[in-house]
């Protein structure tokens, strides 16, 4: 729900600011300058609006898989302990209706397989906040080195005669920052080379 | 299979696993849990980028046997016999779900 809330916020955001902005404005205008600084702003709000989304997201995400696991984990002990004896009933012979004892090697191997689930669990649990947490910075690094390059387009907007490019330019981010909020290196790589190749032309 | 579709389907093994971690013996136990939380964890970490290549590998055949397991808990006209067969391959699916979980 969140990913979609972020792919919803990142479209508006570039339909608002490509509709915005006009087709066609002579270099130098005031028209030029009131939509360099419409560009940067509503740029700026897209990019804090998806930081916090996306730490929403996490911390949210986090908490549930806590809870989740958590219980699962907590439920360990009863649960193998009431599969053994249930499983021991079963082996009893027809007619035997003496009360089922746990050896202690059954109680040994409920312990050990106790642990053992916890330890998997827990390993997952972290995994997940470790993912998460990657992602999470991945996407405040690139969102950091954004908001430093709008300082830059706004110069390089004086030498563009249509703000068509600067239409593509924001599709192109629309693009990788949506790929991006799935937190891949890649993506991140890809990222810097656009802006570096738009940057150098 | 559109997201929608494969995290309801993700959700339904987790449902069936529920149930059959009920009936499962205490050796094949363990491996019922941690195929709960794994696809637990997955449904919700998967992003959108990632959707596209995810599937369960299980085939329409796999999760047939996994629903007839979960309807075979609660059905009172089977024999226990029958019940029994049907869950023992509703967690031989479980297993194979959670086979390939580890790998990916």
């Amino acid at each position: 729900m969140k990913k979609e809330f972020i792919s919803y916020l990142l479209l508006v955001s570039i339909l608002v600011i490509g509709c915005s902005i006009p087709a066609k404005v002579k270099t130098g205008s005031t028209e030029i300058v009131a939509a360099q600084k419409k560009f940067v702003e509503e740029n700026n709000r897209f990019y804090d609006a998806i930081l916090s989304t996306v730490s929403d997201h996490v911390e949210v995400t986090k908490s549930y898989l806590n809870e989740k696991i958590q219980t699962q984990i907590s439920g360990l002990p009863k649960l193998y302990l009431d599969k053994m004896l249930k499983d021991r009933k079963k082996d009893k012979k027809a007619g035997d209706t003496a009360t089922v004892i746990l050896s202690t090697e059954d109680q040994l191997l409920i312990i050990n397989t106790t642990m053992k689930s916890q330890e998997t669990l827990l390993n997952e649990y972290h995994l997940a906040v470790d993912t998460l947490n990657e992602r999470k910075k991945k996407i405040e690094v690139v969102i950091n080195i954004l908001k430093k390059f709008q300082g830059e387009i706004f110069n390089a907007m004086k030498s563009l005669d249509t703000y068509i490019q600067l239409q593509k330019f924001n599709e192109v981010l629309w693009e990788d920052t949506k790929n991006l909020i799935g937190g891949k290196n890649d993506k991140i790589d890809s990222l810097i080379k656009t802006i570096d190749s738009l940057n150098n032309n | 299979m559109t997201i929608i579709e494969k995290r309801q389907q993700i959700e339904d093994a987790i449902l069936t696993l529920k149930k059959l971690q009920d009936e499962a013996t205490f050796e094949e136990t363990p491996e019922i849990v941690e195929a709960i939380v794994k696809l637990t964890v997955k449904k919700e970490l998967l992003v959108m980028s990632e959707w596209d290549n995810f599937t369960l590998e299980i085939t329409d055949d796999d999760f047939k046997k996994l629903r007839e397991a979960k309807a075979a808990i609660e059905d009172t006209t089977i024999t226990e016999q029958e019940k029994t067969e049907k869950v023992k391959k509703g967690i031989a699916i479980g297993k194979k779900i959670l086979g390939v979980l580890k790998i990916l």
